[in-house]
């Protein structure tokens, strides 16, 4: 049997991992492209950080009093607990956060990363489940995914489309010239929220459907790769989407077949192609008086 | 302070502006009316900038208030060229026709004369054949035309240019004067220009703002009462003389006594 064949007739393992990796990796894709031209490439792993604080911090307080929860029918609190949904709302508050300190607040990032991983592994230490399992719960595992996992991330996905369908045209203006729109008078803080939130609510989906490592790399090499060779925003979003979604079909492939790690599979073809467009643009000038842009400031 | 007879489009009541804790200036009285045009001045860093974002509604004022006409006038920004990021893959269109896209409402159908405004701008600006052309690509005045076509594609009450003549040469800067002395001449535009060169400036406006935080310096007044050596030295802190040739104003800075 070839790898091919192989990989096919093993169809019903791998069909909702690979559909939530390509779907996830298309969302990020796009996403990471605000992520770079706003500058801000830190931001998804302080919410990712942040998102897993939430996630541990449920565990612990139901490691803590969840039994009697389970034993309290009319009782919210199962509901406001729910490690999936806690996890989002930090990254929203992060999220908001840092919509807040926009173009200033790389200080506030590092420190909600660096602050939210102490916390992850001081708490995470506390919570009664084999580290295995903790680590499986906090990022994912982009081999073994459960079905529901393609709601998730398409629900998020669906936000994601709606509100950037919906405030494209301002979130670019916010973004580029940030006086001259708050001078037409546009809602600054508000605009930047809707951004940073929707990549707070996918970045923190994605991690717990595909892993830390994907979500992060997905989410940042295909914008750079496709920001290097696009000759319009428009190109730059397509192929962001695409580089993303080929990344993460042809590194699950890779892993099944060569049996690698499939978050990390994904993540050096991204970087592949990433190291590609670098040397096109390098060698065939097709930056279009953008050289250097990318890394000038 | 409140100068002339034209419908007063922005009004600063005793503002205090700054940046979170940090006040630059306090008191700030001044009426800003329709059809003038005005220059701030001040060294670097001394709160211009500040200024005209509490001005806009941009920043808001730590104390007093600061009232914008009803309904809300329309602004027209230029940045300084190189505030806006090359990393952007935008079009000189692209960017010519950001804000009134931008400030479409949300959900607007779209439509095929959107940015009809902004080509026709980029046209005045002797840029049409450049509408295609990446804005990263375009020379330092040329950035310039196309950001100044972007702030008047929205049919502004209020043009605000900010360093407008920072990093182009000399004859990119004169058909700029021109062009505004043209623009003013055309329509009823309200015009604030945050500027070091005060040669260009008094070609340009009829009132003047001399701004400096560190001095505590405020003032406001008609241009030619505001372009005096007296005034400029101590804005400066140095000593500043100024003459006239050709019909030009010409300053010339002295070494520090």
């Amino acid at each position: 049997m070839t790898g091919l064949s192989s990989f096919f007739a093993a169809y019903e393992i791998w069909r909702d991992a690979l559909v939530v990796a390509v779907l996830a990796a298309a969302l990020l894709g796009y996403l990471g492209v605000w992520v770079v031209l706003k500058r801000v490439t830190w931001v998804p792993l302080a919410l990712t950080q942040a998102s897993s604080l939430g996630i541990v911090g449920a565990l612990y307080i139901w490691a803590l009093i969840g039994e009697e929860l389970h034993h309290d029918p009319a009782s919210v609190l199962p509901t406001l607990l729910d490690p999936a949904g806690l996890s989002v709302v930090f990254a929203l508050v992060a999220a908001a956060f840092f919509a807040r300190q926009s173009g200033r607040g790389s200080e506030a990032v590092v420190l909600t990363y660096l602050i939210g991983s102490a916390l992850v592994l001081i708490i995470g230490g506390f919570v009664r489940q084999d580290l295995h399992d903790l680590e499986s719960v906090l990022f994912g595992s982009a081999v073994l995914v459960e079905t529901i996992q393609i709601v998730y991330v398409g629900a998020a996905g669906l936000a994601v489309v709606l509100v950037h369908a919906l405030l494209h045209r301002r979130f670019l203006f916010v973004s580029y010239d940030p006086d001259a729109a708050g001078a037409a008078g546009l809602p600054i803080y508000a605009t930047e929220l809707w951004l940073y939130a929707s990549i707070a609510l996918m970045i923190s989906t994605a991690t717990r459907a595909i892993g830390a490592l994907p979500a992060f790399g997905l989410m940042i090499l295909p914008a750079l790769a496709g920001l290097h060779v696009a000759k319009s925003l428009r190109g730059a979003f397509a192929l962001a989407v695409g580089i993303g979604a080929l990344a993460a079909a042809a590194g699950y492939y890779l892993a099944f077949v060569a049996e690698l790690p499939a978050g990390a599979a994904m993540v050096g073809l991204a970087g592949g192609v990433y190291g590609v467009a670098r040397l096109a643009t390098a060698f065939g000038g097709r930056i279009h008086g953008r050289r250097g842009a990318l890394t000038s400031r | 302070m409140t100068l002339g007879d034209g419908e007063a489009l922005i009004e600063l009541d005793d503002v205090s502006l700054g940046y979170r804790d940090r006040t630059l200036f306090t008191g700030v009285s001044l009426t800003i009316r329709r059809g003038e045009a005005w220059g701030i001045v001040g060294p670097n860093g001394a709160g211009k900038s500040t200024l005209v974002k509490t001005m806009l509604g941009v920043l808001p004022p730590q104390a007093g208030g600061v009232r914008l006409v009803t309904p809300r006038p329309r602004f027209g920004y230029v940045p300084q060229r190189h505030a806006v990021d090359p990393i952007y893959p935008l079009r000189a269109i692209d960017v010519a026709a950001m804000a009134e896209r931008g400030m479409r409402p949300l959900g607007a159908r779209r439509s095929p004369n959107l940015t009809q405004r902004a080509r026709q701008e980029l046209e005045r600006q002797g840029l049409a054949h450049l509408a295609e052309a990446p804005f990263a690509a375009l020379s330092g005045g040329q950035q310039q035309r196309v950001l100044l076509a972007r702030a008047l594609a929205v049919d502004p009450d209020v043009l605000v240019l900010d360093e407008p003549a920072s990093g182009i040469d000399v004859l990119g800067g004169a058909d700029l004067r021109r062009f505004l002395q043209r623009l003013r001449a055309e329509r009823d535009l309200t015009v604030l220009i945050i500027s070091h060169e005060l040669g260009d400036l008094a070609d340009l406006v009829d009132h003047l703002c001399l701004v400096n935080h560190e001095t505590h310096a405020f003032e406001a007044g008609p241009a030619a009462a505001m372009l005096a050596e007296e005034k400029l030295s101590r804005l400066y802190g140095r000593p500043i003389a100024l003459h006239r040739a050709a019909g030009r104003l010409h300053v010339d800075v002295k070494d520090a006594p």
